[in-house]
């Protein structure tokens, strides 16, 4: 099992309208056993405002800084591209890791995403074992060998 | 596309030009001069090529002072080129009754005048301030003359059957010149439109095979979730891989089922229905009624408009759609108004649906109208309804579009309808 930093639980933020999905990946790096903490935003508007620290319903905001973003590209409301142009104005994230993870294997939309300054593009496995092996090494590179700048 | 097809076809424009000139120039005879032009108006593709020859020619062959090339234009003739040392009518246009040239065309006859003051077709006072003494007509293509080729003398002047013969022949060339370019026009068209056809369609599988993309990735996830909560007697879990299953399924059934809705739309429209829009609006809120109570909506109706000439199932789906659209983008903080309004819009019948909902960004004004949109989780439909209405609207003619002036400000819906005016006035 490997472990991340020590330190407080690095957190992975899951920006996707699908929640069923949402779910899928919750589960799959749960079993990757590298100990982080799960956060879902439903949509572009609910990432911003964490990320950004935009006070949402009048609470007090407080930017939150992930060890990694998983962005899904197609979404109503705003897009996984418009997500990452926003991210990227921002001197506070411009250096956010955040790694797109789409159903589309579009090459337009994957040089698309890169354009955007997304740090890699992931496509959705179609079984639950490819996820879980696509998962397991995410979580261990992104959250146990990879260097954040913070 | 082809170069085939190419309009501006400089190459093919100097080509003929040149051959043409050559033969001018050189001591030919009718015959030899008359198979060159033949040869050019074969190559033309524009109608600017064939202007090129048939005047020139027409002049060079009779050797007269002038020679004129018309094209009927409706009820008129339009002199579209003319070969002289000034040209006495290009450019012009008559009605086909004050000229020889339409009186050539209406008759299917050539018209040989030796002396026009001695010719009663002539309108003599049109020709008196010219130096016109004699001419000679013939139609282009004897059955429904598309123009007419002229040639004209200062003097007076018997023109011979020969020389008769030669214009008939130069007028045939043109008339299937002519033809020629017609057909090329109607391909480019024809093409450029099954480009635009393509590409449309490209997209649309695009979306489609991402929109059905997402249950299925979902549903092959949760088979293998199942799995594995079998394996470790996870009773929780497998009936939450059920319920995921289960619900990508749903999502599945839907958008095929809407897919389906899609490609159906926009077949068998008949804008034979004449109706009242007021009436139609009135006949859709009814089946609103409990949507409407329910979230205590204010709607208010100003129908201006003449019956609508339409197809009155089909638009109604449009207000359907519309109307649904309001309700379900509400505005949880401030009470929901529809205002219905319908008026003449020049020859188009318009109606307008606005609503105090939750408007939308401007910058997605045209993306709502794409198949399998939802620009707001709304928990419900998967948006197709937007689309389908402007595939309604659009067959009829019309056109839809959204206006907003940002989030939180409400949105208004407008299609129109091209009048159609009642068959039995005219």
């Amino acid at each position: 099992m490997e472990s991340p930093a020590p330190g407080r639980a690095p957190t992975v933020l899951v920006v996707e309208d699908d929640d069923s999905y949402a779910e899928i990946v919750r589960l799959c790096l749960e079993e990757s056993s590298v100990a982080h903490r799960f956060v879902y935003a439903a949509n572009g508007r609910q990432a911003l405002d964490y990320l950004l620290g935009r006070s949402a319903g009048g609470q007090a905001g407080e930017r939150s800084s992930p060890h990694l973003v998983l962005l899904d590209l197609r979404m109503p409301g705003m897009t996984g591209f418009e997500v990452l142009q926003e991210l990227r104005r921002n001197p506070e994230t411009l250096r956010l890791p955040v790694v797109v993870l789409t159903s589309s294997e579009s090459r337009t939309d994957i040089a698309r995403a890169y354009e955007h300054h997304a740090n890699g593009v992931l496509v959705k496995p179609m079984t639950y074992d490819e996820s879980r092996a696509l998962l397991r090494c995410v979580a261990s590179y992104w959250l146990c060998h990879n260097q954040t700048p913070s | 596309m082809s170069r085939f097809l190419s309009v501006e076809d400089p190459e093919t424009h100097a080509l003929i030009e040149g051959l043409l000139e050559d033969e001018l120039r050189r001591p030919s005879t009718p015959g030899e001069l008359l198979v060159i032009a033949v040869q050019a108006l074969s190559l033309a593709r524009s109608r600017a090529a064939i202007r090129g020859v048939v005047s020139r020619t027409a002049r060079a062959l009779s050797g007269a002072d002038g020679a004129t090339f018309v094209l009927r234009d409706g009820a008129y003739c339009s002199y579209v080129d003319e070969d002289a040392i000034s040209p006495l009518w290009k450019g012009s246009r008559f009605p086909l009754e004050a000229c020889i040239s339409g009186w050539s065309m209406l008759n299917r006859q050539a018209a040989v005048i030796p002396d026009i003051y001695a010719d009663p077709r002539i309108p003599q006072d049109a020709y008196r301030p010219t130096f016109v003494r004699s001419l000679v007509m013939v139609p282009i293509r004897n059955d429904d003359p598309i123009g007419a080729i002229g040639t004209y003398w200062a003097e007076h002047h018997e023109a011979s059957e020969a020389e008769v013969r030669l214009l008939q022949s130069l007028a045939g060339a043109t008339s299937v010149a002519l033809e020629n370019v017609g057909l090329l026009d109607d391909l480019r068209e024809s093409l450029e439109m099954l480009a635009r056809q393509n590409d449309d369609l490209q997209h649309f599988i695009r979306m489609i095979s991402h929109d059905l993309k997402t249950p299925v990735t979902n549903i092959g996830n949760y088979v293998g979730i199942l799995e594995t909560c079998v394996e470790r007697s996870d009773e929780a879990g497998v009936r939450c891989a059920a319920t995921g299953i289960a619900a990508s399924s749903d999502h599945l059934g839907q958008l095929l089922r809407d897919l389906s809705r899609f490609l159906e739309t926009g077949r068998d429209i008949a804008p034979t229905d004449r109706f009242s829009l007021g009436d139609l609006v009135h006949d859709v809120l009814t089946l609103h009624g409990s949507a409407l109570e329910r979230h205590d909506v204010e709607v208010v109706v100003d129908d201006r408009s003449p019956p609508w000439m339409a197809d009155r199932a089909r638009i109604g789906d449009v207000l359907q759609s519309l109307v649904d659209n309001a309700i379900r983008y509400r505005d949880p903080d401030r009470p929901l108004r529809i205002q219905i309004e319908a008026s003449v819009d020049g020859n188009s019948l318009r109606c307008c649906v606005a609503d105090t909902g939750r408007g939308l960004d401007p910058a997605h004004r045209e993306r709502i109208f794409g198949v399998f949109q939802r620009l707001e989780d709304s928990g419900e439909g998967s948006g197709i309804g937007l689309s389908i209405a402007r595939r309604i609207v659009e067959a009829h003619g019309g056109t839809i579009q959204a206006e907003s002036d940002g989030p939180g400000r409400g949105a208004r819906f407008c299609f129109t309808v091209p009048r159609i005016l009642d068959p039995g006035k005219s």
